[in-house]
């Protein structure tokens, strides 16, 4: 049981060139380095639109927090974001602590979270037109 | 020793002189015999010879020891002596003329007799020497079995030799054959057959060796026969016979008869080792080829060293001209070794390989083959060897796979002993992060007859980030931080150095909560790593007038507790770190406090809230709000001590995920 939970596990999916990572388990000092290495991996090959789902995430350290840090200039400079769903109500109140809400765009699923991005882009489009 | 030496040659010297006068004794019998055949002669002259015999092999055994454990040269000797055996035989036939006389063949005039003493004299000392050489192979690789058997066969000899006259007398008495000759030959026969069955020394030869135990156990097959024919031999067998029947028998009847057995056993057995040579020498060659690999293992600290020695064992057994190994120690780290001319080829031909499995290429008058390095599924890097003039059968290939797997365990190991080595180091530093972390921490806290303040700090497992400070101000005034550096390990270690830093210099400055946070916002942002950023609580505490203002900076919310009633400050701020000064100032609103008597301030880190269960729950703010009530009315010193033993009780000994844990607590007592 214990083992389980302290593992950790990302389930990437895509949707209209939008990476869906859907964040499992324990996210600490040592798991953080592991989502770390997939955010490279993931901006290296061009991705720079992200929605991180934390529902069934149960734990999350400061260098968890960290990780987000450190790619969101990166994505945000190739208009992309990260932007985050399905806060658990623990994870919500860290955000909230953290400040973080002021950082990052946190939205209740992650249809909506898509929906944000696809809002920009139209924008950005409609700019393009005129 | 020198006396040990004197010894040998003296005894030697005494072999000689008594050989000597046992010849000469014998050379007066025989011419008495010559005049006077009574047969009491005989029977002296049999004693005398078997005692010559004996001082004759005894003369031999220093010459006959060189032998020993060498049986491919003992049988190039036998079948040599035996050789001029036959010819001095063949020379003496027609020296030695002999005459009947009463159905015994005596020579014929004196002279004859002193040829006869010569001849014998020498054939003895040569059937001494072979039979002595004899022994040694005979023994060669056997135990006290062989030596049981070997006297079984003298003994029956013996027995045969000293009772053929009372038998012969007997069957005459009694008109029927008592023991017939030939059924002792044949005993005889079958005791040296089962004497000669098992010879373990042919086994362990080489090609070359067998062939050449082939060619002279044969020539000693032969020479024997030889030796037994009267065309041979003929006079000079009389003439033997007549210096000593007993020798004559075991010249003729022992000597031959087991010599031969042995000799053509020999020749046997090493026909039928020869198709199984090649295995056995592969077998040793396997295992010489272990006692290299053990060699391997010592110089697993040298990796240059080891694929060397790789490469050469690799050579060695597969019989290549040139041999190439690849070994990928990390991601830059290639270590690239070759012997031998055509290194350069292997090279090219390994280059951009990425091999799973073993690969041989062929050319015009050769082989190549190339066999990755596996060990746990995982390729470490690339053996490639060369033959020319030759190509790679199946066992070769074989045995140059398993010791490609040999390598890549080894190089497997090596870096395993690196990692722990470098894991040693990395401990002995964290080690030493620990101690400055703990020299970070203030030794003292203020003490104030206004005021109660304890703080207690439990290091985390390894190497945390929480950190806590305070500094007193000229007007009496305190300043004080409790701060959680995100990120663990050395690295927190050292941003806690620089976050004393800042607060020591600061707070000395910017006394007001919201200008200390920009200030300290500014120090930090864009200036350390993107992902590491602090949470803090930053209070200035005016003991003249009993009052604190509280700045959070996405910290966990302080407790106040004032008479029953219990509460989480939660002034709003972001974490430091995150965001440009310019917008982290929109959102910092501190609180000020007026204190009264008895009110309690409780800073903590996240190891207070996130402490955990067996089941998996948290310790929590409520649980936290609740045990803090409890315990309000104690004084800070032991307040600090309780949550600490209540958060351990809680993790009910569950040690492995311990975060640090700070707690800082402040009691107003005016």
């Amino acid at each position: 049981m214990r083992k389980r939970e302290k593992n950790f596990d990302v389930l990437v999916s895509d949707k209209n060139s939008i990476k869906i990572l859907k964040l499992k388990g324990y996210l600490d000092a040592y798991t953080s380095l592991q989502l770390e290495q997939m955010f490279r991996d993931l901006i290296n090959s061009g991705n720079f639109k992200f929605v991180v789902n934390m529902k069934d995430l149960s734990y999350i350290s400061s260098a968890g927090f960290g990780v987000f840090m450190a790619f969101v200039d990166e994505t945000r400079k190739n208009k992309g974001d990260i932007k985050f769903s399905c806060l658990s109500e623990k994870i919500d109140e860290i955000f909230d602590l953290l400040g973080f809400k002021h950082i990052f765009e946190v939205y209740k699923s992650d249809e909506e979270a898509i929906k944000s991005f696809e809002k920009v882009r139209s924008r950005d489009a409609k700019k393009r037109r005129k | 020793m020198k006396g040990e030496n004197s010894e040998t040659k003296f005894l030697g010297l005494g072999q000689i002189l008594f050989a000597s006068f046992l010849v000469f004794v014998l050379l007066a019998v025989t011419l008495i015999k010559k005049v006077w055949p009574w047969a009491p002669f005989d029977f002296i002259s049999e004693i005398l010879l078997v005692a010559l015999l004996i001082t004759f092999m005894l003369i031999v055994q220093p010459f006959a020891k060189k032998f020993e454990g060498n049986p491919v040269e003992a049988l190039k000797f036998i079948s040599a002596f035996l050789f001029s055996l036959i010819l001095i035989s063949f020379v003496f036939k027609n020296l030695i003329n002999v005459t009947r006389q009463n159905n015994i063949v005596v020579p014929s005039r004196y002279s004859d007799v002193v040829m006869t003493n010569l001849f014998s004299v020498i054939y003895i000392f040569l059937v001494a020497v072979i039979f002595s050489i004899f022994m040694k192979v005979l023994f060669l690789g056997r135990g006290r079995e062989v030596k049981v058997k070997f006297i079984l066969t003298l003994a029956f000899f013996a027995f045969y030799q000293s009772f053929t006259d009372l038998f012969e007398s007997l069957g005459k008495m009694l008109r029927v054959v008592v023991f017939e000759p030939g059924i002792a030959m044949i005993i005889q026969f079958f005791l040296f057959m089962w004497i000669s069955i098992r010879i373990p020394w042919v086994i362990s030869l080489r090609k070359r060796e067998k062939y050449l135990v082939l060619l002279f156990s044969s020539l000693t097959f032969i020479f024997v026969i030889f030796h037994g024919s009267p065309l041979i031999t003929g006079g000079g067998a009389e003439a033997l016979r007549f210096y000593s029947p007993l020798f004559f028998s075991f010249a003729h009847y022992y000597f031959d008869t087991f010599v031969g057995v042995y000799s053509f056993f020999v020749f046997i057995s090493t026909i039928f080792h020869l198709p199984t040579t090649e295995i056995y020498e592969r077998k040793v060659a396997e295992l010489s080829t272990l006692q290299n690999i053990g060699k391997l293992v010592a110089q697993m600290l040298d990796i240059r060293e080891f694929s060397e020695t790789a490469l050469k064992i690799a050579m060695e057994m597969t019989n290549s001209k040139s041999a190439l190994i690849e070994i990928k120690l990390a991601e830059n780290e290639i270590i690239c070794n070759g012997i031998g001319t055509d290194t350069e080829k292997l090279k090219e031909i390994t280059a951009d390989k990425n091999l799973d499995e073993h690969l041989v290429v062929s050319f015009e008058d050769g082989d190549i083959l190339i066999a990755p390095l596996i060990a746990h599924g995982k390729t470490s890097g690339y053996l490639s060897l060369m033959k020319k003039e030759g190509r790679f059968d199946a066992d070769t290939l074989n045995l140059a796979l398993a010791f490609a797997d040999q390598i890549a365990i080894g190089v497997e190991n090596y870096k395993l002993v690196m990692e722990s080595i470098e894991k040693e180091r990395l401990l002995r530093e964290f080690e030493l992060a620990r101690q400055i972390q703990k020299k970070l921490l203030p030794a003292v806290l203020p003490k104030s007859n206004k005021f109660e303040m304890s703080a207690l700090s439990s290091p985390a497992f390894e190497v945390g980030g929480d950190y806590y400070d305070f500094v007193i101000h000229s007007d009496g005034n305190l300043s004080f931080i409790v701060a959680d550096v995100s990120g663990k390990g050395v690295s927190a270690a050292f941003y806690m150095a620089e976050i004393k830093g800042i607060f020591q210099s600061i707070s000395k400055i910017y006394k007001n909560p919201t200008e200390f946070l920009l200030a300290f916002n500014d120090a930090v942002y864009g200036h350390v790593d993107k992902k590491f950023f602090i949470t803090l609580i930053y209070a200035y505490f005016d003991v003249k007038n009993g009052s604190i203002q509280i700045a959070r900076a996405g910290h966990l919310p302080p407790i106040f507790v004032r008479g029953k009633k219990v509460e989480f400050l939660k002034p709003p701020g972001p974490g430091i770190g995150l965001m440009e000064t310019k917008m982290f100032e929109r959102y910092i609103k501190p609180v000020k406090l007026k204190l009264e008597k008895d009110d309690l301030l409780i800073f903590y880190s996240d190891g207070v809230i996130e402490a955990m269960n067996k089941s998996w729950e948290e310790f929590g703010y409520n649980r936290f709000a609740d045990f803090v009530l409890k315990i309000s009315k104690e004084e800070t010193e032991k307040i600090t001590r309780l949550i600490f033993e209540e958060i351990e009780k809680y993790r009910e000994g569950e040690q492995t995920f311990a975060d640090d844990l700070t707690i800082l607590a402040i009691k107003w007592k005016k």
